[in-house]
């Protein structure tokens, strides 16, 4: 090999290294590290919606959550209400592509009926919480600007602080979201959401408890506030499996319409207890 | 010199009062919710209320005019709708891009802003109009029926400072004019708009008419004295008064409001009528040939009794307004009475020394105004002395024809009857009428004793019959509930078929549907515990007779058909107003009896004799009785602004029946037979008690040139009781004293 050979390999070697450095900000590198967070390829789990609203007894959702990472971008999830009564097997069935805006479709057990809700509603309230259809879509980092803004410590832990601005203001129900990423586990450990170009937020994600399972960070309780009226949504997870290789035909909407074909799927692990 | 140093003293005390821009301390406000005690039960209802659901006084922006529906205007309209939502005491703007609406299609559903940017790409422009009109919320609230308006709702947080309202009202309009759309705005209505326009009448008028009734005042001492001294003086003492007394309102932690804007004229006439005896005084001392300390004795001398019996009998009907429930009546009888004594306090104690020092000539006696006065007041005495009988009769007569006027008074406010009909919001208030819904806002709070008891089908019908017998009351022009969020969800569920507008028969799928619906404006009708829920009604009246005729109505309804577990409460702006209706009324007899009571005590204490006490009283309530009367026949109604009235007419008016009463007593007691005593005390006194009417029925008469109807009012009425009292005291008053004294001793 000629000498001017190795140098131009070289080069584009050195080049080719410190692309990153010089194509993305620590915070992209940051954001892409968090969207990669490694959580298996498909995951199942069984927990509890409690919603708290001060002065009142909270209200509490049983639900199975089932998710399977179909592609880099493409994600696909299933929610299945368990309890209480008057709404059990009320699904969701959601398919986030790259492609297109996310499908979302809701199956009433009283209708009997599967129905698309439309994919626009991202600021829409999910079953009344405090969590948002977006909050439930797989929201690609390249969708943001990134800031890092500094180092803090959330709950003892080291975090990053992290400001994503959406760069199209209409696909998102948010104006800015600012994230303290947990540097080891690169879960965001409290999320501050911002609406409407305001200086405050309007709401606040906190997590309460996370654990490794099989392997992959788990978060295992975490609390949405809304700001302004107090409420709170508390997600807690009971159990959970991860890449037990869920079928495809499972995230449809079929499944979504028959609970009964969608529970041969539930691990027995998983099961309400 | 120790006098001349005392007069500087009181000279200095004088200017330094003066220097007090009291208004600038103040905090200004006039919001309705001044106009209600928070011990009130409607009051701790509707603050409770607010915890749960927003509030329900608003800001109402009509749009009309060419394009409204082309995708420039809805674009600039969303724009605008953002930008204005920005500001943080506004909690909401709802606009047709910010509106949840429910929708079917063939394979989905959704709850989505009923007319955004993607809207705006769906639907042709010649569609959008009959788009939105389908929107049973919209409809009326936001497009108008005959697709020619469009309407933007701005609400604010839970405020209670009508600077703050003015502030929102400004930045509304600032953005609004940002976005391009000033040329197209017709109209601005609501409780906020409203209750601005108050805020810039009651503070025009202060700054307008007191300076006018002042210098009116001055112009009239300076023509019947002709003392330089007394005119500086005069401006002195009701600068000093007006200042001093607006700074109560600090410590006392109340706001200046619409009733408490007429102080400083009530002050500044009630002063001057006081200064005006001292001068009288003053001027007869001269005319005895008395200088210096000698004169100023004398004339305090004349004054000083019969002067504390006024200005104690003054301060004593208008603190009787302590008993009106109304807080901003309540302080305005207080402080005001406070302004009385502090005003006399200065007359007797600061001014002495001043004109002591520096008052050396002598006082012009040759005055023809007040020597055509002292003639008129003697014809008038001599008249009542001759023909106390006929006196009486014509007296009596015209009682009888005038008594039935004071039934046709009513007790009725109306916000809107305070502007004259060209103003901006009567205009502004008709056209959102005539175009969009009522603009009063009153609302039906149905609890439930469990949570989810409003999901349940039993009470969702219960609300859908309420609210259909509500839409049909002529009064009710828009109802919303809870029951229109499931029905449209049952109906866009089911591709929009119309048979599916209804409540579903299945509870599950009620409960499914609530527990679906993601938008936000459900929750501003029922709570998210689902045990309370409102139902909204939009009221095209205006008065609080006309709102408590609604009331009763809906509560005979709501008693005979609200039986089970369910709890019902009428509450909301309109509900407020008729409360305060109530405790204006109240607040009236209470006044009335209370300044009754204590003047009699006074009375019975200055005369020692009872016939004579129940006589001056009787005196002082026959100028309350022609006030009634006057509001009967010119169709003036008891309200907010006329409701404390009474009590500062009988305070003023007791004034000069003391005056004169004193004089005759003191003729009495000095030796002289009755007659002459009386003709002596009417000689002497009545020219001065008689200038000081005038003087204060000018004043208050010029009040009448104001745009705000409680100013002219106030003016009107408080004049004409005054010149009624003074009748009374120079024609009636000799003619009972010589038909109840016996003039043969």
């Amino acid at each position: 090999m000629k000498p001017t050979q190795w140098l131009s390999r070289l080069f584009l070697f050195g080049w080719f290294i410190s692309l990153p450095v010089f194509a993305a900000s620590d915070a992209e590198v940051l954001a892409k590290r968090v969207y990669e967070r490694p959580d298996g390829d498909d995951r199942a789990s069984f927990g509890y919606m409690v919603l708290v609203e001060e002065g009142h007894k909270p209200r509490v959702r049983g639900m199975f959550s089932y998710g399977k990472d179909k592609s880099y971008s493409d994600v696909w999830s299933l929610i299945r209400f368990t309890s209480p009564k008057d709404i059990a097997n009320t699904g969701l069935l959601t398919l986030d592509s790259e492609a297109k805006d996310s499908e979302q479709w809701v199956y009433l057990p009283g209708l009997d009926r599967v129905r698309r809700i439309s994919s626009s509603r991202k600021g829409g309230r999910f079953v009344g919480s405090d969590i948002f259809y977006e909050d439930l879509q797989n929201r690609l980092y390249t969708k943001d600007n990134h800031k890092v803004l500094g180092k803090a410590k959330v709950n003892k832990l080291d975090a990053i602080i992290l400001e994503s601005i959406p760069k199209k203001a209409d696909d998102s129900a948010y104006s800015k979201k600012v994230s303290w990423i947990h540097e080891s586990s690169l879960i965001a450990l409290k999320v501050e959401y911002y609406q409407d170009g305001a200086t405050k937020p309007m709401k606040r994600l906190i997590v309460n408890k996370i654990n490794k399972t099989q392997g992959y960070w788990t978060v295992l309780e975490s609390t949405v506030t809304d700001l302004d009226s107090g409420h709170k949504t508390i997600m807690k997870v009971k159990n959970v499996l991860y890449d037990q290789g869920l079928a495809d035909d499972m995230f449809t909407v079929q499944v979504l319409e028959d609970p009964s074909r969608e529970t041969k799927y539930r691990p027995k692990q998983l099961e309400q207890k | 010199m120790p006098g001349r140093g005392k007069a500087i003293a009181c000279l200095m005390t004088l200017l330094i009062m003066n220097c007090i821009p009291s208004l600038l301390f103040l905090t200004i406000n006039n919001a309705p919710e001044q106009y209600l005690p928070k011990t009130q039960p409607s009051v701790q209802f509707s603050d409770e209320l607010r915890k749960e659901f927003p509030e329900d006084q608003v800001l109402m922006v009509l749009f009309e005019g060419e394009g409204l529906f082309s995708n420039e205007v809805l674009t600039k309209l969303e724009k605008a709708t953002k930008s204005i939502k920005k500001h943080a005491k506004i909690d909401r703007v709802i606009s047709v891009s910010a509106v949840d609406h429910i929708a079917g299609t063939a394979d989905g559903f959704e709850v989505l802003p009923l007319m955004n940017s993607k809207r705006l790409r769906q639907i042709k422009e010649s569609e959008r109009a009959a788009y939105i009109r389908d929107d049973r919320f919209a409809l009326g609230a936001l497009i108008g029926r005959q697709d020619d308006v469009l309407a933007m709702v701005v609400r604010p947080e839970l405020l209670d400072d009508t600077m703050a309202r003015q502030e929102i009202l400004d930045f509304a309009l600032q953005e609004l004019d940002k976005a391009g759309l000033t040329n197209l705005i017709t109209a601005v209505a609501g409780p906020v708009p409203l209750e601005t326009y108050q805020l810039a009448s009651m503070l025009r008028d202060t700054f307008t008419f007191v300076p006018i009734t002042v210098l009116l005042g001055v112009v009239l001492i300076a023509l019947l004295f002709r003392r330089l001294l007394a005119v500086v003086m005069t401006l002195l003492t009701i600068g000093g008064v007006v200042n001093v007394t607006l700074l109560w309102f600090i410590p006392l932690g109340q706001p200046y409001t619409l009733i408490s804007s007429m102080i400083p004229s009530l002050l500044a006439a009630l002063t001057m009528a006081v200064l005006i005896h001292f001068f009288n005084g003053l001027r007869l001392a001269s005319g005895f040939k008395l200088e210096g300390k000698k004169r100023v004795d004398w004339a305090l001398a004349e004054i000083k009794k019969p002067a504390t019996y006024t200005v104690a009998t003054t301060a004593a009907g208008l603190l009787s307004l302590a008993a009106s429930e109304i807080p901003p009546i309540r302080y305005f009888g207080i402080i005001s009475a406070f302004g009385v004594l502090l005003g006399f306090a200065i007359v007797i104690l600061l001014l002495p020394p001043i004109f002591t020092c520096w008052d050396k000539a002598s006082w012009p006696s040759d005055n023809p105004l007040m020597k055509g006065l002292t003639r008129t007041v003697k014809k008038l005495t001599i008249i009542a002395i001759r023909y106390p009988v006929h006196v009486l009769v014509v007296f009596v007569i015209g009682l009888v024809i005038g008594i039935p006027q004071i039934f046709n008074v009513k007790a009725e406010t109306n916000l809107l009857a305070f502007f004259a009909d060209d103003h901006p919001i009567t205009i502004a208030t008709k056209k959102v009428e005539e175009k969009l819904t009522g603009v009063t806002p009153l609302e039906i709070v149905i609890d439930g004793e469990k949570r989810d008891a409003i999901k349940q089908l039993e009470s969702l019908q219960l609300i859908k019959k309420i609210q259909t017998h509500a839409i049909e009351m002529p009064e009710v022009e828009k109802a919303q509930s809870v029951v229109d969020f499931v029905e449209d969800m049952h109906w866009g569920f089911h591709e929009e078929d119309p048979s599916y507008r209804v409540i579903p028969d299945q509870q599950n799928l009620v409960n499914q549907y609530l527990l679906l619906y993601d938008g936000n404006d459900l929750y501003e009708i029922v709570n998210k515990e689902f045990k309370r829920t409102r139902i909204l009604l939009n009221l095209n009246v205006h008065s609080s007779r006309d709102i408590r005729k609604v009331v009763k109505k809906l509560t005979e309804y709501l008693n005979v058909n609200i039986t089970h577990d369910l709890k019902w409460t009428i509450s909301g702006y309109g509900k407020l107003f008729e409360d305060q209706e109530i405790l204006l009324v109240e607040g009236q007899v209470n006044s009335l009896v209370g300044a009754v009571i204590l003047i009699f005590v006074m009375m019975f204490l200055l005369w020692r004799k009872l016939s004579t006490a129940l006589l001056t009283l009787f005196l002082n309530l026959a100028p309350v009785v022609v006030m009634f009367i006057l509001m009967g026949l010119f169709s003036i109604w008891l309200d907010m602004a006329t409701a404390m009235i009474a009590g500062v007419i009988v305070g003023i008016a007791v004034d000069d029946t003391i005056h004169l009463f004193h004089g005759f007593q003191d003729g009495i007691k000095h030796g002289a037979k009755p007659l002459r005593a009386l003709l002596k005390s009417y000689y002497q006194s009545g020219s001065a008690v008689t200038v000081t009417t005038i003087i204060l029925g000018f004043q208050f008469s010029v009040l009448c040139f104001s745009l705000f109807q409680p100013t002219v009012h106030f003016g009107f009425l408080t004049a004409a009781g005054l010149i009624t009292a003074l009748i009374f005291d120079l024609i009636l008053m000799p003619a009972l004293i010589v038909m109840t004294f016996s003039f043969n001793k």
